[in-house]
């Protein structure tokens, strides 16, 4: 079992012509995934993979009835592939892609709060649900299915860690790549809640970093009404503030936002937190 | 980053903003609006020094509306004839915000000239992720050092910081955790010389500039690459093996990732002096510690 990603998710491809798009396109189908049809402005007629190529998102739901959409195209037209599959009655979207601005963020978000849309990402490495399906670039080799539920900002540090627990043969129930911008579809709050009703997740372990208070607010959550025990690692303690540390929303603004703040309130929720993120398996005693 | 006054001049002139120079203020408040990133949406503030007498928060979708910029100019106490002008100001101004994709711009203070309200003094940071649309900010943006724009330009992500050891990682996370393992294992003795994301494809040419930009700083002594090479590990320790110079400070190399025992033993069989691997992020770290107080490997 696992959250928002599995084999009831068919799948379309946005940018499925592009190097990205065609090069993981494979790679999910290869891992299980029910991808059904690609979407590629003026490349209609196409196929790649052995999947059908649209002009539009809409032609490719009627054809195909597609429900998840992951996309890949390039940040200058990838908020308006976001609003195309929202406008299609998409009820997931995986955006990977990075460096949309900020100001298309804001609007997106408030476009897509009054649909029935999931927006996981941007900027977001995607979904993965050991042995049933992996929407977006995680490797698979390194995960195997169990009961941890995984959440990240980050999109490499998930993979060491995650490579980890495999390691030492602790498996996942779903790991998440939320996204490294400032502004996300879905928050670490949101995945919480999915985690603590997933009745095949035990234990979660949340990845964090500096910037913003998505951790803080996780925090909030986890005391109030999380049964399920946390592990966590937050990086960019020695990140100087007022300085953007690679990802958009890693920057630290104020005493909130920095490594120690979110530290001291993920412990006081009692949340077990590693120094170093190969060793957070060793805190979780399986 | 932020744009240079005089660029910003010409630039607000185009949204009817005047920027005058150090009249006497008739007008003792500022406005700006920002980016909010816990809202999600631009906020407009008007403010006296570094206190905030009101804001209003802009639906990204519809933008501002005239009743918020009224209040606005009420709560600062500005005169009921100017309300008009001053909506005129604040529409103007939000205007130019969504235009330039700025995460923040500031007017502070304002004054009245012949019923006008104009600028005193003015300061405008636009979104990075943004430049793909507008070009012309490239050559007004000031805090971009020389050598995080030779990064920026092929996908590295570099930042100059005040330590010793140098970093190299793909990825922004395990770059930062690299950073915090130095500062842990060192007892807070030694720093990141630097922040080094090196992006996806991790090539020679792309290796080459990646040393090149944290030996620019004079006080790196070692460094400590960290990779999640993911389904490239053989394709990185060449990539490393071929960028690597004979003359440099030692280098402790960390790969993870499919192929890691095939991508380590290409390392150590190519016997650089001066190159060395190890299995564990910790153990690179302790490793490139070691060498940074001692100068050996």
């Amino acid at each position: 079992m696992s959250i928002l990603v599995n084999r009831e998710n068919f799948v379309i491809v946005q940018g499925i012509t592009g190097r990205e798009g065609n090069h993981y396109a494979h790679e999910m189908m290869q891992y299980g995934t029910n991808i059904v049809a690609g979407v590629s402005p003026g490349k209609g007629g196409d196929w790649v993979h052995g999947k059908p190529v649209f002009d539009s998102v809409v032609a490719a739901v009627d054809a195909t009835g597609a429900n998840t959409s992951v996309i890949f195209v390039a940040a200058p037209t990838a908020s308006d592939a976001i609003y195309e599959a929202i406008d299609a009655g998409i009820g997931l979207i995986i955006c990977i892609t990075e460096g949309i601005p900020v100001l298309e963020m804001m609007r997106i978000r408030e476009y897509v709060s009054h649909t029935r849309t999931r927006l996981i990402g941007p900027n977001c490495p995607g979904v993965l649900s050991p042995a049933e399906a992996s929407i977006g670039i995680i490797p698979g080799y390194l995960a195997r299915p169990g009961k941890v539920g995984v959440v990240s900002r980050s999109g490499t540090l998930m993979y060491e860690i995650v490579h980890a627990l495999t390691n030492v043969g602790i498996g996942q129930s779903t790991i998440i790549g939320i996204g490294g911008d400032p502004i996300l579809g879905t928050s670490f709050v949101d995945v919480l809640m999915m985690f603590e009703e997933d009745p095949a997740t035990e234990k979660v372990v949340l990845i964090g970093e500096i910037g913003g208070r998505s951790e803080i607010d996780a925090a909030e959550f986890i005391k109030s009404r999380m049964t399920k025990p946390v592990f966590g690692y937050i990086a960019g303690k020695t990140a100087p503030h007022g300085i953007l540390m690679g990802h958009a929303g890693a920057v630290i603004q104020d005493e909130k936002s920095a490594a120690n703040a979110k530290i001291a309130a993920l412990k006081a929720a009692g949340v077990r937190i590693a120094d170093n993120p190969q060793e957070l398996p060793e805190l979780m005693h399986y | 980053m932020n744009v240079q006054f005089d660029a910003l001049q010409t630039y607000l002139s185009r949204f009817d903003i005047q920027v005058v120079e150090s009249a006497a203020s008739s007008l003792h408040f500022g406005v700006r609006i920002t980016a909010d990133f816990v809202s999600v949406s631009p906020v407009i503030a008007v403010f006296q020094g570094s206190e905030e007498i009101g804001r209003e928060y802009i639906s990204p979708l519809l933008g501002l509306r005239d009743y918020q910029a009224r209040n606005l100019g009420n709560m600062a106490n500005l005169p009921r004839e100017h309300w008009g002008e001053f909506i005129r100001l604040a529409t103007n101004l939000y205007r130019c915000y969504t235009s330039a994709d700025a995460l923040s711009v500031q007017l502070n203070p304002l004054t009245l000239i012949n019923g006008e309200i104009a600028a005193v003094g003015c300061s405008m940071r636009v979104d990075e992720s943004a430049l793909f649309r507008q070009h012309h900010f490239l050559a007004e943006l000031t805090d971009e050092t020389y050598h995080a724009r030779r990064g920026r330009e092929v996908g590295i992500t570099y930042l100059p910081l005040k330590g010793q050891i140098g970093v190299l990682s793909n990825g922004a996370g395990l770059a930062m955790a690299t950073m915090d393992m130095i500062a842990l294992y060192s007892d807070n003795t030694l720093l990141a010389a630097n922040f080094l994301d090196i992006g996806n494809d991790l090539h020679v040419d792309k290796l080459t500039l990646a040393l090149d930009l944290i030996l620019s700083s004079p006080n790196v002594r070692t460094i400590l690459i960290t990779l999640f090479a993911a389904a490239h590990c053989v394709n990185a320790a060449q990539a490393i093996l071929g960028a690597v110079q004979r003359d440099t400070p030692p280098i402790i190399v960390f790969l993870s990732g499919i192929d890691s025992d095939h991508g380590r033993s290409l390392l150590d069989g190519a016997k650089h002096p001066m190159l060395i691997s190890a299995g564990t992020l910790r153990e690179a770290t302790r490793r490139a510690i070691h060498a940074t107080t001692t100068g050996e490997t």
